[in-house]
């Protein structure tokens, strides 16, 4: 069987999951909807402006690859008429969001929803969660995560720092990804403090949010999100108890965070069992960004053998959503400009 | 796919002590030279090595005529001799019976640990790495330097069977020895094989081995001289790994990968532990090849580079695939 598919919002991630569903032979992408983006490269496919009319095309899919203000009201939209959700991250601009999503997929269990937390895809991250369950570093015992970019040409004029539409800035849109893989490697945490900022851009949204985190088990985690690292950065340091991992740089289609690195360093012990400093270290590199490749793979397999999808699932999406805005709420001194917004 | 910078692995004076490997070198070579002239020898011709090489000559090495691939950069001898013809030099040869005695009585337990070690923490990574449970264990070919009771003795894996032998150590306590035809298909979980491809007459044949013996969602482990490195790259045929009958086949890295993909593997890593580039090329001007010219690139950098030099070079030769030594891992996934 062949899974039908139809991608609202065709800007860069909506033509990414297309070129990845193209290269398939178990789904083919049938429609498009976009009020704004040409589509004329793409002959042969339907062809929309508006999102509700792809939603009653003969379709068993749909991927979601608009802005965050109307993820959720397509997705409740898609679950209702039968379709099958992929939905890009942020799962919407706020925890209400996808909790309205959560509610709409319990009213429909037979239907996959899974987002689209990729991270947990590229092999550096695999490889790490394969050694932590190995237990042979030992049990975790803090993490520390740095993840950002200089925002970019225009970045203060784009729709993600637009409270209405993204819901929050860059913790929300980039740092969601390292807060989902604290949870992959930790759990969700039940403690939070935080510095929310807005320093540099001249947006109504945070271009910094630094926070501690801890969950019950007393693991720490240290994140730092940020839009004025003038040097892309994704670097995820986890500190176990008989070693270390450090995740450096993540493939993308610009390189722009460097080669994927994996740091595995094993403690020694000295004679009387007690670690010795600056252990060995291997360092590995990874060539090839299957993340993409993978997450869809997922998601239609479990769509055409009706089995439940185990990354970017529904619970994960709540998870990231609730410490993004657990982090905001934990600075008592940050609001976003137009707050009011948030709700609209 | 994952590459490992593994530089404090190995050295080379602990894997190829110098009056071995000339002692070795010697006796291969006039084993090469005895079945060159003998006229019942039987020999094969090969084509190429993989399906996307339109082969050129390239060079003569103790009688043999070799080949390269122009688009992927492989090496390989055409004509070789049968596998019969190499199967009796390993099992009867004097190179063969002459290792088999160094190993056997005059090797060092420290020696045959520097060597194992490497291997043995590769195996235990895999193991925790891919959450594997004692698992089914082949070790394909001959082993002179007796790994298999290094891995018997790290106490991770399950039953371990040695096969595709024609001479090595006796088989340890615990492991079964069985010939691949009593072995059922597709049965094991890993599969090892150290560095036997570039001396077989059909590697074709062995990775059509290889894939008959793991089991879907297994894992290959094995490690091979490689023609894109270092070595092959700068000294060509006078390179000292270059010996005779012991290079038969040199993969380059996409040519490896294409035949992995065609028996039904991926590879999940593809590394080079040790310095064995940097200090087989400084071995190699040291001893006054190619020419030792005071204004080649190699020669001089490599005699006053320093350590840090040399270091950085072999990180760097790991980074990008350009060592001519590799371990693979690879995972059947078809």
């Amino acid at each position: 069987m062949v899974l039908k598919i139809g991608v609202v919002g065709f800007g860069k991630m909506g033509r990414i999951r297309k070129a990845t569903l193209d290269a398939r032979n178990d789904a083919r992408v049938v429609a498009l909807a976009d009020p704004y983006a040409d589509m004329s490269d793409q002959p042969g496919m339907i062809r929309h402006t508006d999102w509700e009319k792809l939603l009653d095309e003969d379709i068993d899919a749909v991927v979601i690859s608009c802005t965050n203000e109307l993820i959720p009201t397509v997705a409740v939209a898609a679950l209702d008429k039968g379709l099958h959700v992929f939905c890009e991250k942020p799962p919407g601009r706020n925890p209400q969001d996808v909790y309205r999503i959560r509610e709409a997929a319990r009213q429909h269990p037979e239907l996959m929803v899974k987002f689209g937390f990729n991270h947990r895809y590229h092999e550096s991250v695999e490889q790490a969660r394969r050694l932590v369950s190995s237990q042979s570093l030992g049990k975790i015992l803090w993490m520390r995560g740095v993840y950002g970019k200089a925002g970019g040409p225009e970045f203060d004029k784009n729709w993600r720092n637009v409270p209405s539409r993204s819901g929050g800035g860059i913790l929300l849109d980039q740092g969601i990804h390292m807060i989902d893989l604290f949870h992959d490697f930790c759990g969700t945490f039940s403690e939070v403090k935080s510095f929310v900022t807005s320093q540099y851009w001249n947006i109504p949204v945070e271009d910094n949010a630094f926070a501690l985190l801890r969950n019950d088990q007393g693991q720490v985690g240290v994140i730092h999100s940020s839009a004025t690292q003038w040097r892309h950065t994704f670097r995820l340091e986890i500190f176990l108890e008989k070693g270390f991992l450090t995740l450096e740089g993540i493939l993308s289609s610009t390189m722009s965070y460097g080669k994927e690195t994996l740091i595995v360093a094993r403690n020694t012990m000295d004679e009387n069992g007690y670690p010795l400093p600056n252990p060995e270290e291997v360092i590995s590199f990874f060539a090839d960004d299957r993340s993409w490749e993978k997450e869809m793979t997922e998601f239609v397999t479990c769509a055409l053998a009706g089995e439940p999808v185990r990354i970017g699932t529904v619970q994960q999406a709540v998870d990231a959503m609730e410490t993004v805005f657990a982090i905001y709420g934990a600075d008592n001194s940050w609001t976003q400009s137009d707050e009011s917004e948030q709700s609209a | 796919m994952k590459t490992s910078v593994l530089i404090d692995e190995m050295r080379l004076a602990e894997v190829r002590p110098d009056q071995v490997s000339k002692r070795y070198e010697e006796l291969r070579r006039a084993e090469a030279a005895h079945l060159l002239q003998n006229p019942s020898t039987r020999w094969v011709g090969r084509a190429s090595p993989t399906r996307s090489c339109k082969p050129e000559p390239a060079f003569m090495s103790d009688g043999l005529s070799f080949h390269h691939c122009p688009d992927s950069g492989s090496l390989f001898a055409s004509p070789v001799p049968v596998q019969d013809e190499l199967d009796r030099l390993a099992r009867d040869g004097e190179a063969a019976r002459w290792r088999r005695d160094y190993f056997g009585h005059r090797f060092s337990e420290k020696q045959r640990q520097s060597i194992h070690a490497p291997i043995v923490r590769w195996a235990q990574e895999v193991v925790d790495e891919y959450g594997l449970e004692a698992p089914r264990t082949a070790l394909v070919g001959n082993d002179e330097t007796g790994l298999a009771t290094s891995l018997s003795a790290m106490g991770r894996l399950g039953e371990m069977v040695l096969t595709e032998r024609v001479s090595g150590q006796p088989a340890p306590e615990g492991t079964v020895e069985m010939p691949v035809a009593d072995l059922g298909a597709a049965s094991f979980d890993l599969v090892f094989d150290m560095g036997s491809l570039e001396r077989v007459s059909d590697p074709e044949r062995r990775f059509a081995l290889w894939s008959e013996l793991v089991a879907p969602g297994g894992f290959l482990a094995f490690t091979t001289s490689m023609a894109s490195g270092l070595e092959y790259r700068v000294l060509g045929p006078k390179a000292a790994s270059f010996i005779a009958l012991d290079r038969l086949t040199l993969y380059s890295v996409p040519a490896l990968m294409e035949q992995l993909a065609v028996h039904g593997f991926e590879v999940v890593e593809f590394s080079t532990p040790g310095r064995l580039d940097v200090e087989v090329l400084t071995q190699a001007f040291a001893d006054g090849a190619p020419a030792d010219n005071p204004l080649d690139f190699w020669t001089h950098a490599l005699k006053h580079g320093g350590e840090d030099f040399k270091t950085d070079l072999q990180r760097l030769l790991q980074r990008h695939r350009f060592s001519s030594f590799a371990r693979v891992l690879a995972r059947r996934v078809t």
